[in-house]
């Protein structure tokens, strides 16, 4: 099992330096050469001094030398400073990273309340009314874009109701608790509608597999009451798709988080990330990127733990 | 024995009988092509109309539903219906061509990993699970603000009308082709160990013949049902981007860029902000629901499966 | 015997052929790696024109041996020598135009025809596959093919699941025919089929052999259907053979006592007194972990403590022609 852990570290170890290869190329490719921008803001500066700041940047050189000059600061934990928020990348990214993880731990604690119950229910009573409902939340929630979902959101609830304001972001820091909730309202019901959608889908679709199956029978043939057999049995297994949509989900969680925040202004990663890659930030957006494909993998092996531990079946060694 | 199905029977009719069964799928299909036939004759409509997709008019912004603009007009006098129309074409050819081709791209992958085996496979899968787990948003923005200027490419390419129509689908593509790779191994495997394909290689065929030949037919159905599923998804990413101003620029209408200016306009029109919405929310779940129709008609027995 | 010298004028032989798979420990106490020999030092002679049964249960290693024989799978040791040439190392493109020299038909008619493909394309396919005349030339050879396994030429156009299982079977043979091979592999062509189709399906093999000359290596187990159409058989045990001769021989005077056992359990009519009294006891076992000694001594009546310790050897039985066994015990004639 360790082992395993460890191969899979070093899998994304590997991939994470793969892709902070490509990702400094591509964000390379991003309009806005530095030195033109400087350019641009002093036109009094001469080629010369165009091509003397080229050099003391090092912007001259090859890619490849670049790169690993970034990696080699990198891995010493000088990650840069960033253009648009003129302070160093860290300062940026924490404080980013923090509001996201606390949007994103009600979003799947919301999800997970209700739409597991949801699933389960639907499994129980299938075809029936509420079968069809849950099926069909499940099937709208997929189908919609999330920006129009915020978008829709905001129309109902702020413009018609006035009950939650249609901005996340909190300039005043003496606000209360209360008005940081409010401010979160929506950002969070946007993601959580998307998350339900998912987890009363598969809930139900794993259920209905798993009540199917033969030991369940066996176990009613046995004395067992039904509730129990529901419970013992058939949650255990079902659960074991659900960890791993759930990590999966990790990483879609975080696309949608870009949008909803953006959407909102809520100052979390997603909107860091868009932001710095439309602000030609490149070092805030190479880094805020890499934070994400980091995030999104940990999600995945997490996941994959999960599994493994919860069905004793697989074992590490046989895994393909 | 089996039974014998009666001689004219075919596969293809045996499936369509099971997909006439179901009534939502046969639906949803109905209105993916009725879309399709309106969005396609928005010439026609405009003509019908008097009235042009980019036609500016200040002095009709915001116009209510009226005979001759029948959703009203947007915040720059034009005409909505019209715009919707047009949008729907880019939508529809976006999404179809972006499924399509990382379908093919992804039954490649599928069929070599699967056909191949050994350290083939275990490359090519492993790469598939990298890309899986990227975050697919913020690397989509990211190639979709590239400039393209400096590898190389013209100017003129770049600034042409359609080159953000092949961008788009071309990005779009370079992400989904996972999914189908997946599937399309997972049945490779299945269908290479069956007695025919032991029959053609024992015979001397060709690998390229054994795939294709005899494994793709095979492997069909899951292709034609993961594409369909994945057209609904296309469009939801190509509207996001051109909601972000990365994708469809304008003056071309897509669904997406519709929206861009939205959340000023809710304040002022959100009827404006509904229509294109919505027009994505159905689109969307018709392809979902085709699929899962196609499923079952195709593959009844995906149903039983644990995985 | 040199090299290429064969035994003389066979078809095809094998020396000493195994296959040996490496497969993943199972059990906490196992090692991380165990071989399975699927098959294990087999040595096989098919005269032209005749046929030679290969039986045993299943498990036994006998569809592993076809697969190496014709090359499909690469033998961990031994050879193969088709018409005097030892071809086990050739390269699949090497053994590309000898393909059209060597046939099979499998036993599942619903799972050896391609469900997408017309039957018309199915018997096509192997002309398709090594470049053989035009479509038209094709068409007719098709034609000509499904005659002479007894089906109308126009079912062409209609697809496998529209014939029975018998069909089938004739289609798969036609559809080996097409090349005008000289040996074909018959891997239980017949077990799948109705009891009353079976004989159909075997006299039409018979025919075929006679008009036109083929060798046939003939997989089964059931020992009426091998006693009709076979003239050699060889016994396989846990991927070994234990026990080859004539089939009349094989049957009047089996010596291994799994051969005994074999014909005991399944008395084939017309074979005479039941001399035998041998009984086959116990599951079959693992090739994971075989026994040690005599692979088959665990389920002997008749083992001894020799039995357990030394490997019988391979040899002929005395005083009789083409007659092999391997067993300790094998001199002693059956009370």
């Amino acid at each position: 099992m360790t082992r395993y852990i460890g191969i899979r570290f070093g899998q994304t170890a590997i991939v994470i330096a793969i892709m902070s290869f490509v990702i400094y190329g591509l964000i390379g490719l991003m309009p806005g050469d530095p030195i033109d921008l400087m350019i641009a803001a002093d036109p009094k500066m001469t080629s010369e001094d165009a091509a003397r700041l080229r050099e003391l940047y090092g912007l001259d050189k090859p890619i490849y030398e670049r790169y690993l000059n970034w990696a080699e600061a990198a891995l010493g934990g000088d990650l840069g400073y960033s253009r648009l928020y003129a302070q160093p990348v860290l300062d940026v990214l924490w404080p980013a990273l923090e509001n996201t993880l606390v949007l994103l731990g009600f979003t799947i604690f919301f999800s997970v309340v209700i739409g597991l119950p949801l699933g389960i229910i639907a499994a129980l009573k299938p075809y029936s009314k509420i079968d069809y409902f849950v099926n069909f939340i499940a099937f709208a929630g997929t189908s919609t874009p999330s920006f129009w979902l915020a978008l829709m959101l905001i129309i109902f609830f702020s413009v018609n109701l006035g009950i939650f304001p249609a901005s996340a972001m909190i300039t005043d820091s003496d606000a209360s608790l209360w008005e940081r909730m409010n401010a979160m309202a929506l950002p969070i019901m946007t993601l959580t509608i998307h998350s339900i959608a998912s987890y009363s889908r598969h809930m139900r679709s794993n259920m209905i597999e798993i009540l199917r199956r033969d030991y369940i029978r066996t176990a009613r043939a046995k004395g067992s009451s039904e509730t129990r057999v529901v419970l013992k049995h058939a949650l255990r297994n079902a659960l074991i798709p659900v960890v791993t949509i759930f990590g999966l989900d990790f990483g879609h969680l975080f696309s949608g988080a870009l949008v909803t925040e953006t959407i909102f202004a809520y100052p979390g990663m997603g909107k860091l990330i868009f932001d710095s890659i439309m602000g030609n930030d490149f070092n805030m957006a190479l880094i805020a990127l890499l934070f994400a494909t980091l995030m999104t993998m940990m999600g995945n092996l997490l996941a994959d733990l999960g599994y493994g531990w919860l069905d004793p079946r697989i074992s590490y060694q046989g895994k393909s | 024995m089996a039974k014998q199905p009666r001689d004219s029977e075919s596969m293809l009719s045996l499936a369509w009988k099971r997909f006439r069964r179901h009534n939502v799928a046969l639906f949803c299909a109905l209105i993916l092509v009725t879309f399709a036939v309106m969005s396609f004759s928005a010439p026609l409509f405009e003509i019908f109309l008097g009235t042009d997709a980019n036609l500016v008019n200040l002095y009709e912004r915001f116009a209510e539903p009226s005979l001759k603009h029948p959703l009203g007009t947007d915040e720059l006098g034009r005409d909505v219906m019209v715009r919707l129309l047009y949008g729907g074409q880019v939508s529809l050819m976006v999404g179809m061509t972006a499924a399509f081709a990382a379908a093919v791209f992804g039954t490649l992958i599928g069929l070599i990993a699967g056909y191949y085996g050994g350290r083939f496979d275990s490359f090519l899968m492993r790469t598939t699970d990298a890309v899986i787990a990227l975050p697919l948003l913020p690397l989509l923005i990211v190639l979709a603000a590239l400039d393209l200027r400096k590898v190389g490419l013209s100017a003129e390419l770049m600034e042409s009308d359609n080159i953000s129509l092949y961008r788009i689908i071309a990005i779009v593509a370079l992400f989904g082709w996972t999914t189908v790779a997946r599937l399309v191994r997972g049945r490779t495997l299945t269908v290479r160990e069956r007695d025919f394909v032991m029959a053609a290689r024992s015979q001397g065929a060709s690998a390229p013949r054994i795939m294709f030949v005899h494994i793709l037919p095979n492997v069909v159905s899951p292709i034609i049902v993961a594409t369909t599923l994945s057209i609904g998804h296309v469009i939801l990413l190509e509207s996001v981007l051109s909601f972000f101003g990365l994708g469809i620029q304008p003056p071309m209408a897509s669904w997406g860029n519709l929206l861009t200016n939205a959340q000023e306009l809710i304040w002022q029109a959100p009827a404006l902000v509904i229509y294109p919405g919505l027009t994505i929310f159905f689109t969307v779940m018709s392809f979902n629901f085709l699929g899962d129709g196609l499923q079952d008609a195709l593959d009844p027995q995906t149903m039983e499966r644990a995985d | 015997m040199s090299e290429n010298q064969t035994m003389s004028g066979s078809i095809i032989e094998t020396r000493n052929l195994s296959v040996h798979f490496s497969v993943p420990g199972k059990g906490p106490s196992a090692p991380k790696r165990q071989t399975v020999r699927a098959v294990h030092n087999i040595n096989l002679s098919l005269q032209p024109g005749k046929t030679l049964a290969l039986v045993g249960e299943s498990g036994c290693g006998k569809t592993t041996l076809v697969r190496a024989l014709s090359l499909l799978i690469p033998p961990t040791a031994g050879d193969v020598i088709f018409e005097g040439t030892n071809i086990t190392k050739y390269s699949q493109r090497q053994l590309r135009p000898l393909r059209k020299k060597i046939q099979m038909v499998f036993q599942d008619p619903y799972s050896s025809l391609n469900p997408r493909m017309p039957v018309g394309s199915l018997v096509a396919e192997p002309l398709v596959i090594h470049s053989i005349g035009k479509r038209s030339e094709r068409r007719d050879r098709v034609a000509e093919l499904l005659e002479a396994v007894g089906l109308n030429a126009d079912i062409m156009n209609r697809y496998p699941h529209q014939f029975s299982g018998g069909q089938r079977q004739r289609i798969a043979i036609a559809r080996a025919l097409a090349l005008d091979p000289q040996l074909m592999i018959l891997d239980e062509p017949v077990s799948a089929l109705d009891v009353s189709v079976q004989s159909q399906v075997l006299n039409l093999l018979q025919d075929l052999q006679e008009k036109l000359g083929l060798t046939y290596l003939f997989i089964g187990h059931n020992l009426t259907v091998i006693r009709y159409i076979a003239d050699e058989v060889a016994v396989m045990y846990l991927g070994e053979i234990v026990e080859h001769a004539d089939t009349q021989t094989l049957f009047s005077d089996p010596r291994h006592p799994y051969t005994q056992a074999l014909l005991k359990a399944a008395p084939v009519h017309g074979v005479g007194k039941r001399k035998h009294n041998a009984k086959l006891k116990g599951d079959p076992p693992s090739p994971l972990d075989p026994p040690s000694g005599c692979s088959f001594h665990p389920r002997c009546v008749m083992a001894q403590d020799l039995c357990s310790v030394d490997v019988p050897v391979f040899e002929d039985i005395p005083n009789q022609t083409n007659h092999q066994a391997s067993c300790h015990f094998k001199d002693q004639v059956p009370s």
